[in-house]
């Protein structure tokens, strides 16, 4: 999809592919393809709306809209926007602008718990996203509110567009952030399904607080020479680095 | 409408006869209170929440509260539910269109000790442009109550300006917002468009008009978006001058709006604006002395209306 279009944002998109896989393909998220409109279904915003190609791909692969949309990637009227859209089916919220789908997220939970519906709210966001004040906003009303229905996920790839979040404006110590705004903090590999999915597991068995799972990823996860290079936030393999990319992440042709 | 109720306690009172037949209905807060809202907290605890001094995340949730189905109001002082927002407001409010009315306490320069941080002078121009969004800069109670049953009734965002205290009523109970404005008083010589509190300076100004030979009349634009153009330019083609008057900066105000609709008719209607600078206001008093510092009290108004048309 990136190389047709000539843009995107690869790096990311491949450092929370597993944490995609694990939530739609793993039995973790409640939503489905034929009842995306479903009152019940769990909700899951795609808050770094930047990273929206590995979003494409794997709403695709569930069938809520036909994979023949992801060759219009990048063509002009396409549905497949550079940043996430709720008008395509699957998607709860369109997302680009960062730092907003937490506070979104902490509305919807918020309103399944006054109106007495069981739903799940997921939230991802990346690492870098942390750095705008209102994720804490939101953490800090989630927290003291005890919004146990809410997960949050963070991507943490510890790579911004220029540089390392460590060198940049130090995030850590990250988790113990998160706990001091009231929240479950569960760490976990990023790409390791188990123990992603005993992590999601154990969010959705707190009863006390709103869970945030701290992914450990890289960026651009499965491609050796994009793997922690901060080039590779939103460049474009072609060529001989695109064959390289498509042949370690083991895709056809 | 009783002439004594202060414009709040007719919002929020309103907003409590509306909630119990909905229970959908929800407030949040931005540690901003009124007498009548501390009943509305007391008769729906679970619907009253004072999110804290944090905007950005009051529009957040409002527009999260909203997909989950409920209808959702938003209450605090006007620049911050605006400016400091403005992104929240465009990007989760506006562009997925959610039924959420923001609940702006104090216009212009109600608070006009405070300085420019609370000088809400520019909001209207920042929000204008907003996809779906209904804006309201009602005049006296009767309006304001008006304004707040259409918003409760739409699907989409909308914007209320709301004054605070008892001011005197300029529209009769038997109001009709189809057109988002009212010629209060009719003439064909003068016109005197105002928008919000200021109306009460222009009701005293079309008085001064009047007692000195200029047929005036008044038009009260109560709801600034959508306005129906055609009715409004039909009002105003009956006129010689019109003269807008806005507690607000002329950049995205009404003036700029009605000389964009008189432009594009290909007609000739002499207009001039009244307004504020496009300056940060660093004079502290009452609203009424900085009005008269900055010419937009009805004695000021008088002379530069009489000023331009001799």
């Amino acid at each position: 999809m990136i190389s047709q279009a000539g843009h995107g944002h690869i790096g990311g998109s491949l450092s929370c592919a597993d944490i995609l896989t694990c939530l739609y393909f793993g039995g973790i998220l409640n939503s489905k393809s034929d009842s995306c409109k479903d009152p019940s279904r769990d909700r899951y915003i795609h808050s770094k709306g930047h990273a929206c190609e590995v979003l494409y791909a794997v709403l695709s692969r569930a069938k809520f809209f036909p994979e023949y949309l992801l060759d219009t990637y990048g063509n002009d009227g396409t549905l497949l926007g550079g940043h996430v859209d709720s008008r395509l089916p699957g998607i709860e919220l369109s997302t680009g602008s960062l730092g907003n789908g937490l506070g979104f997220g902490v509305g919807m939970a918020l309103g399944a718990r006054l109106q007495g519906h069981k739903y799940c709210t997921f939230v991802m966001m990346g690492d870098g996203e942390c750095y705008e004040g209102s994720i804490w906003e939101a953490a800090s009303f989630a927290g003291h509110h005890k919004l146990e229905n809410l997960i949050g996920i963070v991507d943490r790839n510890r790579e911004i567009t220029l540089s390392n979040t460590e060198d940049c404006n130090a995030l850590e110590p990250f988790s113990d952030k998160w706990k001091a705004f009231g929240w479950h903090v569960i760490n976990a590999n990023g790409h390791d399904y188990s123990c992603l999915d005993r992590a999601f597991v154990e969010a959705k068995a707190e009863k006390n607080s709103p869970s945030v799972i701290i992914a450990e990823t890289k960026k651009g996860k499965g491609v050796s020479f994009m793997e922690d290079e901060v080039g590779w936030h939103h460049r474009v393999p072609q060529g001989d680095l695109l064959a390289q990319s498509k042949r370690e992440l083991g895709m056809d042709n | 409408m009783k002439s004594d109720t202060d414009l709040r306690d007719a919002i929020f009172n309103t907003l409590i006869e509306l909630s119990k037949d909905d229970c959908s209905t929800v407030i949040l807060v931005n540690d901003q209170s009124a007498f009548s809202l501390e009943s509305f907290k007391r008769k729906f605890p679970d619907r009253y929440i004072n999110v804290g001094i944090a905007e950005q995340n009051i529009i957040n949730i409002s527009a999260g509260l909203a997909q989950s189905g409920m209808k959702v109001y938003a209450y605090g002082i006007t620049n911050f539910m605006s400016l400091r927002c403005a992104e929240q407001i465009m990007v989760n409010l506006c562009c997925l269109n959610l039924p959420v009315t923001i609940l702006a306490s104090g216009g212009g320069l109600t608070y006009a000790a405070d300085g420019p941080t609370h000088h809400s002078t520019l909001d209207i121009s920042v929000l204008r442009g907003m996809p779906n969004l209904t804006i309201y800069n009602p005049s006296d109670c009767v309006a304001t109550c008006c304004s707040l049953l259409e918003a409760h009734n739409l699907k989409s965002p909308s914007y209320i300006r709301i004054e605070k205290g008892v001011l005197p009523i300029i529209h009769s109970s038997d109001f009709d917002l189809n057109d988002g404005f009212i010629e209060v008083r009719k003439a064909n010589d003068i016109a005197i468009v105002s928008t919000g509190h200021i109306g009460h300076e222009a009701v005293k100004l079309c008085n001064l008009l009047q007692d000195s030979g200029y047929m005036t009349g008044h038009i009260d634009v109560i709801r600034l978006k959508p306005i129906n153009e055609i009715a409004l330019l039909k009002k105003l083609r009956k006129y010689q001058r019109v003269f807008v008057v806005e507690e607000q900066v002329p950049s995205g105000g009404l003036s700029d709006f009605i000389a964009r609709i008189i432009l594009e008719s290909g007609e000739i209607i002499p207009l001039k604006g009244l307004t504020l600078p496009e300056e940060p206001i660093y004079f502290y008093g009452s609203r009424e002395w900085l009005r008269a510092k900055y010419k937009l009290n009805a004695d000021a108004l008088y002379e530069s209306v009489v000023d331009h048309c001799s």
